[in-house]
């Protein structure tokens, strides 16, 4: 775990003169599964869409393997680093393979094939395979973002954002997810998660950032962040989210 | 007006009306698909981004691309069809240009007829422009991102993930589209094009069988709707991955039977 892969140096974002993301620096080695908490609006969702270069930062850079991400083309940088989303953001012209195929072949020039196979390695170890012909229009929330994790994971990238999972899933389906996660995270998938699960950052996460205002509050290890940890900003966020529980 | 009058026409002038209908047909279905096509060009021209960071001249040939699709879609829907195929007609002969004068390969058809097509074609074409951009407007702006997210780049999304939909969840209005066409087509007999009013018109004239006529036209007119608006049910629930049924009859095609 020693590979530095992506490095974000003083990342600021504003969005119409209202700063969302205010110098935020941080690193994430290979094999590591970081974990962003924080209240909503504090900036979380904007630094990942940084990372994918959904969204141009206003000042700072974003360096992955060392280049800034302004110097990939989109093409090349989101087949390294690509996305999970909160909505899932999947094609529903086409069935659960042909959702996981698609970036394969048009941007990673696979033959169909080849892609095909790779997507039911793939949608297999999300526990979908017997769903690869199916409607996305079909499955339940929890089996659309198991798609939408094999869909990224087809592309053999080596960072995986996740961009609040499990936040539109009903409490049943959230466990389904976790648990893949949980499983990508054990195998040494280089991932970060933006998340409102607190047992997932304590338990799964080798790293917690904690984000307010913009800011990076706090980080560290799960054990520091949850059990040591003094900042009374984050013990009253930590104080809602086990009362929320 | 009696019912022999109607034996009358259709046993001495069924080739008119055959011919008619083969017309109307044609005229329908080139209008409507060659209008799709030219339809989704416009739509793409008026959703063309404009950027900040881009180049003055690159503004300025994507503002004028926009700005012609747009006035050629208030043009045309503005007007009626029957108007344009008047200007169209004396237009070309003001530009010197004989339809009658330009002969098909098959000897079917007089050149009218070739002239009809384009204007059908045309005057589609500005509605279907506006029921695209409907349809690429109603595709949720997350599976954009998704794609993008993927490393698609703006093209591929649109063809690859935008347009299908689009397309799906347009097909009603594109049928609707299809059915007017097939009714508004007779408008073109004002500029000589031997469609199916045209052809009942030469029958009627002759007999004075006027109302057995258009009696008849107007059959094949409904007809001609109901088989069109069927093939689009059917192809709508072909493209939800249903089975392939016929509405009020409620048949399966064996192949689904036997599944």
């Amino acid at each position: 775990m020693s590979e530095v892969l992506l490095q974000l140096d003083h990342v600021s974002k504003t969005f119409d003169g209202t700063p969302v993301v205010k110098d935020v620096s941080f690193e994430v080695k290979k094999g590591e599964c970081l974990a962003i908490i924080g209240s909503s609006g504090s900036g979380k969702s904007t630094i990942l869409r940084c990372i994918n270069h959904l969204e141009e930062v206003s000042s700072g850079a974003i360096l992955y393997q060392g280049k800034n991400i302004k110097d990939y083309s989109d093409k090349e940088l989101r087949s390294k680093i690509s996305m999970v989303f909160q909505s899932f953001n999947l094609f529903n012209n086409l069935d659960v393979l042909g959702n996981c195929v698609l970036g394969q072949v048009h941007v990673l020039h696979r033959e169909k094939k080849r892609a095909q196979e790779i997507a039911m390695i793939h949608l297999q170890e999300v526990g979908l395979s017997e769903r690869a012909h199916a409607k996305v229009s079909v499955l339940s929330g929890g089996q659309k973002q198991r798609v939408a994790i094999a869909r990224s994971l087809c592309m053999d990238p080596d960072i995986v954002l996740f961009d609040e999972p499990t936040s539109a899933l009903d409490p049943e389906m959230v466990g389904e997810v976790l648990s893949v996660m949980k499983t990508l995270a054990e195998k040494g998938l280089t991932m970060i998660v933006v998340t409102h699960e607190m047992s997932f950052a304590e338990n799964v996460s080798d790293r917690v950032l904690f984000f307010d205002d913009g800011f990076i509050k706090e980080q560290g290890t799960p054990h520091y962040i949850f059990q040591e940890c003094a900042n009374p900003r984050l013990k009253t966020f930590l104080g809602h989210k086990s009362f929320s529980k | 007006m009696n019912s022999s009058d109607i034996s009358y026409l259709l046993s001495h002038y069924w080739s008119n009306f055959l011919y008619g209908t083969l017309s109307t047909v044609i005229l329908s279905i080139v209008g409507t698909f060659g209008g799709l096509l030219l339809g989704i060009f416009l739509a793409f021209a008026e959703r063309v981004v404009i950027k900040k960071e881009l180049k003055w001249y690159q503004k300025g040939w994507r503002y004028a691309l926009k700005g012609l699709a747009n006035f050629y879609s208030v043009l045309i829907r503005g007007t009626p069809m029957m108007v344009q195929a008047m200007i169209f007609k004396y237009g070309c002969q003001a530009l010197g240009v004989n339809w009658n004068a330009i002969a098909p390969g098959i000897q079917i058809f007089d050149g009218w007829f070739y002239a009809g097509l384009i204007v059908i074609t045309f005057n589609t074409a500005a509605y279907m422009g506006e029921i695209v951009k409907a349809g690429l407007n109603g595709i949720d702006k997350g599976q954009l991102e998704g794609a993008s997210a993927l490393g698609l780049s703006p093209f591929q999304t649109l063809f690859l993930v935008s347009l299908p939909q689009a397309l799906r969840n347009a097909i009603p209005t594109i049928g609707n589209e299809w059915v007017v066409n097939i009714k508004d087509s007779s408008v073109l007999n004002v500029i000589g094009v031997t469609e199916l009013y045209f052809m009942s018109g030469q029958a009627a004239n002759k007999n004075y069988m006027f109302m057995a006529s258009y009696l008849i036209i107007a059959l094949i007119y409904l007809l001609l709707t109901l088989i069109t608006t069927l093939i689009l049910k059917l192809s709508e629930r072909k493209m939800d991955g249903k089975k392939f049924s016929i509405p009020f009859f409620h048949y399966r095609a064996k192949k689904e039977a036997s599944v």
